[in-house]
């Protein structure tokens, strides 16, 4: 009987973590987008300060999460998101607009890359 | 290099937890899921070795995973008869009175050399002297012979011999196991008292002393040179 409720607090535990993870990560991923959205809004007005402010905080929240999202994403993947915010913010300090939303693009599938891969769907179960 | 090191540790006894939460089910041959589970585990855990770009988690949650639904399906055999209908099948008999049922061979899918080399594994040969052959749910063959063709047990030819249980080790290379001997009721001046009828005046000369509690003592004294 030992072993049963062992077995079953572990399946508990793993389940209510792989809830908290896809809560934690579809928080952080959306709190990311929304700063790039701003800052691809900004850039379309010229406001090319609020643009990279908004880009900076954006590469801050990832900073802080990238340690808990790195215990269940492959780093890879985490690795590609660090390479586009890099190219990213060196785009937007050249405030060249179609660059910027080309790199912006980039960044956005990659970050939205890591939601997609532990959402659950029928594609990533098969 | 030392995280590949600090990685496999962690993997090890995470791989020795689980296959302990499974437990010791099974006296020898594995059922079905067990196999697999076994097989799967090992794999799993070699995944985060391979690539340590691979969250570490990617083989630990699996394992764990896999191992609690071992346990719980295990538990769900034991208190439902359907379950285990379903998940381990029914035992199969494929000889009855020295026949073989050819119907349930097909339907196993063995061979009739396949049948006798079990038959010859499982020491019967012969197949007037069996009265049954079953086929097990983890696929190993139990021989139930006939009356005539069974070995001799003491009571049929009234003898009485000397009854035996678990020997416990009571000296292991010198050192008295205090917990064995409490068990066995005994003390170290009979235990002493034991080791000098066989010519050991020490409990250092011992190599090996065991005890059952029907009485059975082994002793073998340390070899010299060694």
């Amino acid at each position: 009987m030992k072993r049963l409720w062992i077995a079953i607090t572990l399946i508990l535990i793993i389940i209510a973590t792989s809830i908290g993870d896809i809560w934690y990560l579809n928080h952080t991923i959306r709190s990311i987008t929304n700063l790039l959205d701003t800052s691809l809004s900004a850039a379309r007005t010229e406001n090319w300060e609020q643009s990279r402010e908004a880009l900076l905080q954006a590469r801050q929240i990832y900073d802080r999460s990238e340690g808990m999202l790195s215990v269940t994403i492959n780093e890879k993947q985490l690795d590609e998101v660090c390479l586009n915010f890099a190219r990213t913010q060196e785009g937007c300090m050249t405030d060249d607009l179609s660059g910027y939303q080309m790199e912006l693009s980039g960044l956005r599938e990659s970050v939205e890359d890591l939601l997609r891969s532990e959402t659950l769907s029928l594609g990533n179960l098969f | 290099m030392t995280l590949l090191f600090l990685r496999t540790i962690l993997l090890y006894f995470a791989v020795v937890f689980g296959l302990r939460l499974s437990g010791k089910r099974q006296l020898g041959e594995l059922s079905t899921s067990e196999f697999a589970v076994t097989i799967l585990v090992s794999e799993l855990a070699s995944i985060p070795l391979q690539d340590v770009a691979v969250p570490l988690f990617n083989g630990i949650i699996p394992l764990l995973t896999l191992v609690c639904l071992e346990v719980l399906l295990a538990t769900l055999c034991r208190k439902s008869s359907r379950a285990r209908r379903v998940l381990c099948g029914n035992p199969c008999i494929i000889v009855k009175n020295g026949k073989i049922d050819q119907k349930m061979i097909k339907n196993l899918r063995l061979s009739i050399e396949d049948v006798m080399e079990a038959l010859r594994l499982a020491g019967a040969p012969n197949l007037p002297d069996i009265r049954y052959a079953i086929v097990e749910t983890n696929g190993q063959l139990s021989v139930i012979l006939k009356a005539e063709a069974q070995p001799v047990i003491p009571s049929q030819i009234h003898v009485h011999p000397h009854e035996v249980g678990v020997p416990l080790i009571l000296i292991s290379n010198g050192t008295v196991i205090q917990k064995n001997l409490l068990e066995l009721g005994k003390t170290e001046n009979w235990l002493l008292e034991q080791c000098k009828r066989q010519h050991c005046s020490s409990f250092d000369e011992v190599f090996l002393f065991t005890l059952d509690d029907a009485g059975n003592q082994f002793i073998q004294a340390v070899q010299k040179g060694v």
